[in-house]
């Protein structure tokens, strides 16, 4: 058995471990949740929060550490064998620690957590990758009416600019620490009739 | 003038205390690569240096201010940049090298040559002074 296998094993153990502890985590986060009324009143946005070192340092210097429990595995696959194209920022890492990154994001995807936030994702992604969070259907549906743009606007990225509790996994709107900036009512752009395909004439 | 360089290089130093283990460590591998005495001086220059992108221009000041005692900020996400004098930094030189490789092809387009890694480090262990 070679060193890289046997590392690698390690690294797999690890994974498992603490994939059944975000699990047991994510039971309990539930169980507490079925107190609330449902999703819209943020008792449900909720999930594992990103605990691992590694994890916290890697993504956390230039954004949030987003849970891994926020996108489906794909996704994490995708935005981890593309660190050096990451949204027009090269965020490349040591070949070792991409691959520690990615078995942390494997062990706690947003499919092999129970926290009511990443059950809702991974239905609302059902047929697609989401590269970045507002792919996935429902979380851009939940900002549908804020504003992203302008000077003082907080940027896509940031969810704790207004998600008080973000890095602990929180997304209720009772923690949303300022009004979310409105955006302006857009008339609705008038969708185009449909143009009717020529049929091939035999 | 080579004396004056090295001794002016020398006094920086001294003035912001012994450069970490890890810069010593790196620039002595700058120089095994072929890079000339480490240079503060260029490293300034380098360091407000501006570089045509597609997506305008860019520089090491796009996130980290010229004065390095202050805090910078991420010119896409907007997060919050220690300063480059805080504690802690410039100690893990698999950390300044990651940091090179993405901010030296983020800003130039191309690697850093050992050279310009080493006035840079010269720079930055000198606090910007």
């Amino acid at each position: 058995m070679t060193g890289s296998m046997l590392s690698w094993m390690l690294a797999l153990t690890l994974a498992l471990a603490s994939e059944d502890h975000h699990e047991r985590e994510g039971h309990e986060r539930e169980d507490h949740d079925d107190d609330e009324d449902d999703d819209e009143g943020g008792g449900g946005a909720v999930v594992t929060p990103a605990t691992d070192p590694l994890w916290q340092a890697e993504c956390g210097s230039c954004h949030l550490a987003y849970s891994p429990g926020l996108l489906p595995a794909r996704s994490w696959d995708g935005l981890l064998s593309s660190l050096d194209r990451h949204f027009g920022e090269d965020a490349s890492v040591a070949p070792e620690v991409r691959a520690r990154l990615a078995a942390i994001a494997a062990a706690g995807a947003a499919e092999r957590s129970t926290a009511p936030l990443s059950k809702a994702i991974v239905r609302s992604s059902i047929g697609i990758t989401p590269a970045r969070l507002f792919d996935v259907p429902y979380l851009a549906h939940e900002h549908d009416e804020v504003s992203f743009r302008g000077a003082t606007a907080p940027r896509p990225s940031a969810c704790a600019a207004c998600h008080s509790q973000a890095a602990s996994g929180r997304f209720s709107e009772s923690e949303i620490r300022r009004p979310a900036p409105v955006r302006a009512p857009v008339a609705p752009v008038p969708v185009p009739a449909p143009v009717p395909t020529p049929v091939p004439k035999p | 003038m080579r004396w004056i360089l090295a001794i002016s290089t020398i006094s920086t130093a001294i003035a912001a205390g012994a450069p970490p283990a890890a810069v010593t460590q790196l620039l002595d591998g700058y120089a095994a690569a072929g890079a000339p005495a480490p240079d503060a001086a260029r490293g300034a220059a380098l360091w407000a240096r501006e570089f045509p992108s597609a997506e305008g221009v860019r520089s090491c000041t796009s996130c980290h201010p010229a004065d390095l005692a202050k805090a910078g900020r991420h010119a896409t996400t907007g997060e919050p940049i220690e300063p480059m004098t805080a504690a802690g930094r410039l100690t893990d030189p698999a950390k300044i090298e990651k940091w090179f490789g993405r901010n030296c092809r983020w800003t130039m387009g191309r690697e850093c040559t050992p050279g310009e890694k080493a006035d840079t480090l010269a720079f930055l262990v000198g606090g910007g002074r």
